[in-house]
Parts: C-alpha cells; sequence; structure tokens
C-alpha cells in the first residue's frame, strides 16, 4: 500500500495537467496545373487532308492547353482517422479535356478516410487498377511515353487510328478516358490497403462503367466491374523494384452480348539503378472491346473485337532535375468476325524533361507510331507518321 | 508490479489514441497525377498548392523559434513542471529532469524517487513525435539508492499524457 502511495502521488501530478479534448484540424488546400503544348504532325492522314471537305487542308501545328484546379481538404480527427476530400475542377477554355473529359466541370470529385487499416475513396476518381500497374509510363518522361499524350497529335479522329487499336498500356476502364461505355472516373468504391512488406492491394467496385455521378440506366456500359490489383515495391542492395498485376472484370447489360464479359488483365515491372529505370508490361483484354481514347477533343470508342494483347518496355535515365527515356508499345487487335489477321500497332516514344523549378517543367517528345489494319477490317484507317510534342507544365 | 498498474491505471484517465503514421502521399495515383506530383509545387513544398483554411502552421504547432514542435514542447514542460529541471534544449528536443522524490512519500519508511528523460523527435504534433524514458530509484537503509525496473508501459502512459496536454494546447490556441 505504501509503495502503491508514493507512485500515486507521482503519477496523480502527471494526471493533473493532462484532460481531454475533441478537436479536429481541418485544411483546405487549392492547387492546380496549367499545361501547354506545341504539337507537329507529319504523318499519311495529315499529309493526305482528311478532313471531309476536300479543298482543306489539315493544319500540321496545332497547340494544346490543359489545366485544372485542385481543391484537396484533409482533416484528422483525433482517434487517428484521417478524413478528407478532393474536387479536380477542369479549367479548360473549352469544356473539354482532350478525352479526358466529357464536357462536364470536373475531372475527378471524391471523398476519403484513412487510418492504419488502409484507404477508402468514394466518388469518382482513378480505380485501383489503373493506380497500381506498373509499366514504362511508370517513369518515362515527358508526358508518359507510349502512355502520355502523342494521341493528341497523331491524326486519329474519323477512325484513323481511332476504334480497332489499341494504343497505350492500359486496360479497357483506364484507356477510354471519358467515355460513356467506360469512363476512367466511374463513379466507384475504393479499397487500398496499407502497404505491409512492401505489398499494397487494392480493388474498386464500380457498379456501372459508365456513370460518373449519377445513375444513366445505360444499357450499353458494363456492370459490377471489379478492378485491382497487387503492386509490390523493395529495395534490394542499389535495386529499386515494382512489380504490378491487375485486373479489370464486369458484365455485359446486353441479352445478345451477354457472354462478352469484360474481362482483361496486365502484369508488369520496373527495375532503378543509379538513376536508370526499365520496365516494362504485357496485358491481355479479352473478347469483349479495345478500347481508346481517340485525338485531340475526340471522345474514346469502343470496339468490339475477338481479344487483344499487348506489350511495352523502355528505359530511362534521371539526373538532378533531368530526365530522359525512350518508350515502345506494341499492340495486336483481332478484329470482330472471322477475320484471323490482327491490326497492329506499334509506337516508339522519345521524350525529355528538365525541373526548372519546382513546378515547372519544360519537355519534349517525339512519337513515332504506325496504325497498320488487319486487312479485312474495314472499320479501321491505316496511318503511320510522327508527331513532335513541345511544351511547358506548370503545378502549383 | 502493483505500482506499475496504479501508475496505467491512473495515467488511463488522461490517455488518449495515437496518430497513424498514413499520408495521402503513399496511396497509389495514376500515372498522370504522378507526373504532377514529382514536378512539385510553385507555391508549397508539400506539392498541395496553397491553403485557403485552416493554418496548418498553427495547427502544426511548427515554429521558427524552436527546432521541435512547440505543442509537444510545451506541454512537456507542463507536464513535468512539478519537478526540477536540469537540463532543456528547444532545438534538440530534449528535456532532462533532476530526481524527484514526492514530499508526500517521503514521511514513509519506503522512498523512491523518479527522473524523466523527455525527447521530443518531430516538428508535427503526432503521436510518434515524442519518447519518455523513466527512471526510478528505491532507497535501501544499507545500499543507498538502488535503481528498479520500470515498465515501458508506465513510458507510454506519460508520453500519452503529454500528447494529450499537447492537443489541449493545440485546440486553445487555434480554436481546433
Amino acid at each position: 500500500m505504501k509503495k502503491l502511495l508514493s507512485t500515486t502521488a507521482f503519477l496523480g501530478a502527471l494526471a493533473l495537467t493532462a484532460g481531454s479534448a475533441e478537436a479536429a484540424n481541418l485544411q483546405v488546400n487549392v492547387g492546380g496545373f496549367v499545361d501547354f503544348q506545341a504539337g507537329y504532325t507529319s504523318d499519311d492522314q495529315v499529309a493526305h487532308d482528311v478532313l471531309s471537305s476536300s479543298n482543306e487542308n489539315q493544319n500540321k501545328v496545332n497547340f494544346s492547353t490543359d489545366s485544372e484546379i485542385h481543391f484537396t481538404v484533409e482533416g484528422t480527427a483525433d482517434n487517428g482517422l484521417e478524413y478528407g476530400a478532393v474536387i479536380e475542377l477542369e479549367a479548360d477554355v473549352n469544356n473539354t479535356d482532350q478525352a479526358q473529359n466529357g464536357g462536364t466541370n470536373a475531372d475527378k470529385a471524391y471523398l476519403f478516410g484513412q487510418g492504419g487499416w488502409g484507404r477508402v475513396e468514394l466518388g469518382d476518381n482513378t480505380d485501383a487498377a489503373q493506380a497500381l500497374q506498373v509499366n514504362s509510363g511508370t517513369f518515362a518522361s515527358g508526358t508518359g511515353g507510349v502512355n502520355g499524350d502523342f494521341y493528341r497529335y497523331a491524326f486519329a479522329t474519323s477512325g484513323a487510328g481511332g476504334s480497332g487499336f489499341l494504343i497505350r498500356p492500359e486496360l479497357p476502364l483506364a484507356n477510354s478516358g471519358n467515355g460513356s461505355t467506360f469512363n476512367e472516373d466511374a463513379t466507384k468504391i475504393t479499397y487500398y490497403s496499407p502497404r505491409i512488406a512492401g505489398f499494397q492491394a487494392g480493388v474498386s467496385y464500380i457498379p456501372n462503367s459508365g456513370d460518373t455521378g449519377t445513375a444513366a440506366f445505360s444499357g450499353s456500359d458494363f456492370q459490377n466491374v471489379i478492378a485491382g490489383g497487387v503492386n509490390f515495391t523493395t529495395q534490394y542492395n542499389q535495386f529499386a523494384i515494382k512489380l504490378a498485376a491487375t485486373g479489370e472484370h464486369g458484365d455485359q447489360k446486353s441479352d445478345t452480348t451477354q457472354d462478352q464479359h469484360l474481362s482483361a488483365w496486365n502484369a508488369g515491372g520496373n527495375v532503378s539503378f543509379a538513376g536508370f529505370t526499365v520496365g516494362g508490361s504485357y496485358g491481355h483484354v479479352g473478347e469483349i472491346a479495345a478500347t481508346n481514347a481517340s485525338g485531340v477533343g475526340g471522345a474514346a470508342t469502343v470496339n468490339t473485337v475477338n481479344g487483344a494483347h499487348y506489350w511495352d518496355a523502355g528505359a530511362g535515365y534521371a539526373f538532378g532535375p533531368w530526365s530522359a527515356s525512350a518508350t515502345y508499345l506494341e499492340s495486336k487487335v483481332n478484329p470482330a468476325g472471322s477475320d484471323t489477321r490482327d491490326n497492329l500497332f506499334h509506337n516508339l516514344v522519345v521524350g525529355t524533361d528538365y525541373k526548372l523549378a519546382p513546378g515547372l517543367v519544360p519537355y519534349a517528345e517525339v512519337s513515332v507510331y504506325n496504325f497498320n489494319g488487319s486487312g479485312g477490317d474495314t472499320t479501321v484507317t491505316e496511318n503511320k507518321g510522327t508527331a513532335v510534342i513541345v511544351g511547358t507544365q506548370l503545378t502549383f | 508490479m502493483r505500482q506499475i498498474f496504479a501508475l496505467l491505471a491512473l495515467l488511463a484517465i488522461a490517455s488518449c489514441s495515437s496518430n497513424t503514421a498514413t499520408d495521402s502521399k503513399n496511396y497509389p495515383k495514376s500515372q498522370s497525377d504522378m507526373r504532377k506530383v514529382k514536378a512539385g509545387s510553385l507555391v508549397s513544398d508539400e506539392g498541395k498548392g496553397f491553403s485557403i483554411m485552416g493554418s496548418k502552421k498553427d495547427d502544426a504547432g511548427k515554429s521558427s523559434g524552436i527546432g521541435v514542435n512547440s505543442f509537444l514542447w510545451r506541454a512537456s514542460l507542463d507536464t513535468i513542471s512539478f519537478m526540477p529541471i536540469v537540463q532543456a534544449d528547444a532545438f534538440g528536443g530534449i528535456i532532462l529532469t533532476d530526481w524527484y522524490e514526492d514530499p508526500a512519500a517521503q514521511k514513509t519508511d519506503l522512498r523512491e524517487r523518479f527522473k524523466v528523460n523527455i525527447t521530443i523527435l518531430d516538428d508535427r504534433l503526432r503521436a510518434d513525435g515524442i519518447r519518455v524514458a523513466l527512471f526510478k530509484q528505491k532507497y535501501d537503509a544499507k545500499a543507498g539508492w538502488r535503481d528498479q525496473v520500470i515498465s515501458k508501459d508506465s513510458e507510454r502512459e506519460i508520453e500519452n499524457t503529454i500528447l494529450t496536454r499537447a492537443r489541449e494546447l493545440r485546440v486553445k490556441q487555434t480554436g481546433k
């Protein structure tokens, strides 16, 4: 008892100073970016003046801007729950964001909550498969190499490389931009696990792959889509390794094509050593659809096909604020019908960027691409050529 | 053992939950978003733009005057204010007390005294930003003061008391 007394007195003195308080710490941040690009296109389609009127000439020089304002609300509750919301508003003059936006005014809008148990996102944001995937675009310089902005300048509207080709190393949801069949920002619920021993898993549930924000009761999109994957990062001596496997699965709504589920997966990896990074990925899209973000201001298109697959590989080097990369993508899409030949697409992108100041990054990229139809697929238009992009991005 | 138990029981009243060490930046983003993150931000070190509501500086207790979180610093001094302080370094974040023997307990034949070392490790107000080392000695008529084993839990409880106090101070200063 005596023993107890002295400690009690000591601790009592401590306890006197303490009380309890309920407090939250909420903060609202405004950020965003403005991106300006000048593109020069030299390809078969532009050279042949493919515009509808034969007495018009297509300009090889195009400018484009992409700008967004981001609001981020973040708070921490006393019990450790971190919560918040993100609204990414489009700030483009033409109200369409290079196929990243369907004419609406927000790119992303979602709530999140996170803690030691992981993170939950509710709303319109990137799905878990897209966020966890690893490919050559993960480290590419410029606009993102084969997963970058070349498609804005490769003359891809009016079917030239539009549908029937798979032009980016992405699964259908992510590849389609903001289409009505697949929308990369379709309303969803996503859960990410914390990273444990290098592993992080995530899964998204998307009730309707074309719905953003409202119930459209569309019959042409996919339902009950699950997109997710596992991502692994580790450091082995001087080598940094990133690996990921992601997939998507969803059901058709149409009675006539019920068997054509959305089924796609990819797997990829990166290895970095002393500033050098090499990596790539392989992806397979099942029988449903090849999807495609098409040219400037165009909407994504989806084609029913027998199947598609792609692989990409690249190498990059980063030295201080400067980085450069070369990435290559090759894809084959087997068109619908009995044609056994494939629509081939390949693209080599060499890019570089330089971080002039925090938030200010000028970049340049050259893309050499070839859209090569199967010969039997009359829905595609062949095209080959080069696009050069020079731009500056400012983030704040 | 009973001492430890009593210590825990008492401090449980004042205990608080700890922050988890998560961060939005650690969660996966699309490649285009990551590109923006890598580019950094023209107006903020953290790449999150500028604050329009909620002053992060006040909330976090960051201060150019001292090298550690000011709430944790003041809360630590407050909490052990009844003990004599030998050394307090606001830049290194170290508070060392002298041996303290509770006057109320001195009357008994069982004498014991305590010493606390507090290390503040972070300029943010977070649960892992503070470390407490507690020492106890018992008086032995033959051998003088002898060191005693003390439970890690007791140290945790003191840390929690300080964290609660820090939170109170923050509420008082920032109103949230």
